[in-house]
Order: C-alpha cells, then structure tokens, then sequence
C-alpha cells in the first residue's frame, strides 16, 4: 500500500508512484494506491485535513485491503511526509512485515519551515501583489491558515506537522525497512541515518541506500526515477514469504 | 456525483472522473491538465471547479492523457499530438455517456492548446476556457524574435562592463571581441511552431464559439499569447473575454488567486 506526500508534492510525484505500482504488480506484488481525504479525487477539503485524520484513512484502508485481498504480507511503502505516515501507521499493524521509506520526511518542524522559505523565496522572485498577508504564509481571509502554494493548510495541520518527529521518539516496528534516500549526495545524512539506527535498535533489519536522483516530488516538469523504481521493486523482494 | 471512469484509445486506456449533477445537465466541462499535469490539475484547481459545476447543474470530465497520471501509455511516449488524439476521444465519449448539448473545453498551459485543436471535434462544443495559454512560436514573428534576443545580449554585456573581471580581461588581451560580435549579431534560428501546434491554432482560427482567456499577469507567456490570439478573435469578431491575475504566475499557486480563477470562470460559465 502506496502512501503519497503532502499537498502539491503529491502532483509532481504521482506518475513516478504509478509507475513503480505497475512495476511491482509485474513482480506479482499487487499494489492499493488511493488519495488521503481531502487529496486528489477523494471527499473533503484539504483545508479541513490533519495528520491524525490521515493516519485513520491509512488504518481503513489497510483494513480494506486485509479484508479484501488476504495477502500473505503486507508491505507499507510512502514518499516525503507519506513515508512519516506510513512510518507510524506500520507500529499499529502487526500484519505488516515490510516498510518502505521513500526520502522520510524524519523532522516535520524542520519540514514546514523549509516549505515555507521555499514559497517566500519564489514569492520574493515574483510580484507579492493577491498573495497572502505580511505574516509568512497566512491567508488574508483567514490568517489562522495558511497558504501553501494553493492549497488551504489549517492551523491544526501546522502544528500537527510540525510535532511530527520521527527520531524523538523510539521506534517500535521490528520486522523489515528499506530506506531510500534520493538526492545528488551518495553519503546518507545524519537522519537518515539516526533513523536507521532507530529501527535496528527496535530489533529490526533495516536497510538505507542513497539512489540518486532528483527531487521529482518538487520538479513541475516531468521527472523520471528508473533507478529507485528498480531499486524499490528489488527491496520488496524482502516480501516474499 | 463523482464517479471513476474509463475510456480506451488506440488500445490503451484513459482513467478519468465524470462528475454530474442529481438532474440531466444540459451542459458539459472536459478538463485539460498540462504537459505534465494530471486530472486533479495543479493545487487541485479542477476537482474545486467540477465540484462547484456539479452544484450548479453542470457536469463535467477530468481524464489522464496517456502516458499521465493513472493512464496507460508509456511516460516518454506522450506529446502535444497524442493529447489531442485524447481530448477529441473524451469529447465523442462524454457526449455518448452524458447526453449533453453543449460542451466547453477548459485547459491549462498545453491543455489549453489541445483544447484549441479540438475545438471543431463536434458541434456541441460551443466555448473554451484558456487557463495560461502559451504562444505558438512561429506567429511570433522571426525579426522581433531575433532583435528581442541582441537587446537581451547587449544588456548581459553591459551589465559585465560594471565587473572588475571583465576590465582585467581587457587589460590582459583575454577579451575576445570576434566572439562577442558573432553572438550580438549572429541570426539564430528561433523557434518554430511544430505541426500539431499549428493545426491547433489553424482550428482555433475557425473557431465561432465564446472564448475566456485567463492569464497571470506575472506569467512570462501572457503577452506573446495575447497578442497571438486577441487578434484572431477580433479579426473573426467572434466573442471573447479575457481577465487577467494580477500578481499571478503560470499556475496560480496561491490561494487568493485560485479563488479568482475559479470565480471568474464559473461566472463567464453561467452567463452561458
């Protein structure tokens, strides 16, 4: 089951998920991708969205897929802040024996101010004038909220974003994770590293490969991303029984 | 009523969503991502829009082309001419499936220019919303093209003359003055438009429905396009709207200016 990242990050990356489903259903993996509430074709507004919300919409659809597929292992498999998602979700279910991590998104305060600077600074190259107040990010007409690139955030889905840790706390999921970090750098960073060190301390086998590649979760263009699809459809070789 | 659908073209696939209204809509709206856009569009600016059509007595069609978003299709494989192979697919389709009389076809960036040369496709369609429409490179015009371009280099090179590296090179023989003058006057082919992009806008110049262009004024491509396509449509006096974002980039990313789009596209939908 395919978790995707957050508000437009989920645009740019979706054909490189679909993708890497299509590569796995060859492997005879079947995949369920499907939009958290408030994203792409689903019900509800993402403005109304939160992270708990999500992590239940996760937890119904794992339920949905146990009941309807009875796979013989489940593996949990998320991008950016997807991949936190899928990170805490995977603690609630002992069936699930795989974890995927694409590029986790291990610090969510560090997450939302980066997200923010990215926004100002292309708001610094164009003209301000119908963007939001003086306050980073606020909307005007409900300056409680934000606006990121379009997309209504509450202010319950700040703070819930940016409590997001997933170093502070220890982790618990002691069965199989494969860590994917995507960037130009070949040396793993501190936390992803830390991460991994996390898991093993839980006792279980976790594995972290840097792929190199783009940031095709933050390109407008189109991006491909051969070698993680490869690498991905590789690690969940781990699947099988 | 949101409802997943499927249609097939050349053997392939195409995933989209129909969503309509409780009673028969008379009317219909077929969406058109960009080039590497999906059917949600960008800040999920369509499923806002089919929503608000929807409870107004509108139906309408959000699809992947192939090669997007949940589609069949190879990625590498999709271009401006299968787009437009899709979107004339989608009008014969939703017209079959929904009954409807009267279509629009709204698009943004290379949506908008497939929704140009789909516009003959069948006498139901009877308008178009052009979101951030690009210029077709030809109808530019080579000479402005080309004195654009030696204006853009003499003023790169006159910026280099308030650097103390530029001075060093003179001083030190390393500049290379033949070099310089081949690149200020030297004709470099500009663009051309491809033939797909001029069978669109050729269709587009037949076109005698209502046409809304909508423009972000911080959009490098608005003022190539308008003065591409105003033309055409005064010269045919066919009816034409155009409104523009002040502030606003390619793809309305904020808020504020979503919430514009989206009102005065709904609007000119209703004066219809």
């Amino acid at each position: 089951m395919f978790c995707h990242p957050f508000a437009e990050e989920r645009k740019c990356a979706h054909r490189i998920m679909v993708e890497c489903a299509r590569a796995l259903c060859t492997q005879g993996i079947d995949v369920l991708r499907f939009d958290l509430r408030g994203c792409g074709d689903s019900e509800g507004e993402f403005g109304q969205a939160t992270l708990s919300g999500w992590l239940n919409d996760l937890d119904v659809a794992l339920q949905w897929l146990n009941q309807t597929h009875h796979a013989k292992a489940v593996g949990l498999l998320g991008l950016r802040l997807g991949a936190a998602l899928v990170a805490q979700c995977a603690e609630q279910h002992p069936e699930v024996r795989w974890l995927g991590l694409w590029e986790p998104i291990t610090d969510g305060a560090q997450y939302w101010r980066l997200s923010l600077r990215r926004q100002q600074i292309r708001q610094a190259i164009t003209e301000t004038v119908g963007q939001a107040s003086s306050l980073p990010g606020r909307l005007e007409t409900c300056p409680t909220n934000y606006d990121l690139d379009g997309y209504e955030v509450s202010d319950a889905m700040r703070q819930e974003v940016e409590q997001l840790s997933l170093l502070k706390q220890s982790r618990s999921f002691a069965d199989r994770v494969w860590i994917a970090q995507i960037s130009a750098s070949p040396r793993a960073s501190r936390n992803h590293l830390a991460l991994q060190q996390a898991y093993q301390a839980a006792g279980g086998q976790c594995e972290l490969e840097a792929v190199m590649g783009e940031p095709f979760w933050s390109l407008l263009g189109l991006a491909r991303a051969p070698e993680l699809i490869a690498r991905t459809v590789g690690a969940t070789r781990q699947l099988a029984p | 009523m949101q409802e997943s659908v499927t249609f097939t073209v050349k053997d392939q696939r195409l995933f989209g969503m129909l969503e309509r209204p409780t009673s028969h809509a008379e009317r219909g709206v077929i969406f058109l991502g960009g080039w590497a856009g999906t059917r949600v569009g960008p800040h999920q600016i369509f499923v806002k829009l089919t929503r608000q059509l929807s409870a107004r007595g509108i139906a309408s069609l959000r699809f992947d082309f192939r090669g997007r978003g949940d589609s069949e299709g190879e990625t590498g494989s999709a271009e401006l001419g299968t787009m437009l192979k899709d979107v004339i697919a989608a009008v014969q389709w939703m017209v079959q499936r929904t009954q409807v009389t009267k279509l629009t076809l709204l698009g943004i960036c290379s949506g908008s220019q497939v929704a140009m040369g789909a516009c003959q496709a069948h006498p139901a369609i009877d308008s178009l919303i052009l979101w951030s429409t690009p210029s077709v490179p030809e109808a530019v015009g080579q000479r402005g093209s080309a004195r654009r371009r030696r204006l853009f280099v003499l003023r790169e090179y006159a910026g280099k003359l308030f650097r103390t590296q530029t001075w060093r090179k003179l001083f030190t023989l390393r500049l290379r003055p033949k070099t310089i003058g081949r690149v200020i006057w030297s004709e470099s082919p500009p663009p051309t438009a491809t033939g797909v992009e001029q069978h669109c806008l050729d269709q587009f110049r037949q076109f005698e429905g209502r046409t809304l262009f909508v423009h972000g004024t911080n959009d490098p491509e608005t003022k190539p396009a308008l003065a591409q396509y105003l033309p055409i449509c005064e010269q045919r006096g066919t009816p034409h709207q155009v409104h523009l974002v002040r502030g606003a980039n390619h793809s309305f990313y904020s808020v504020a200016w979503e919430e514009e789009v989206l009102r005065v596209s709904m609007e000119w939908l209703q004066e219809a």
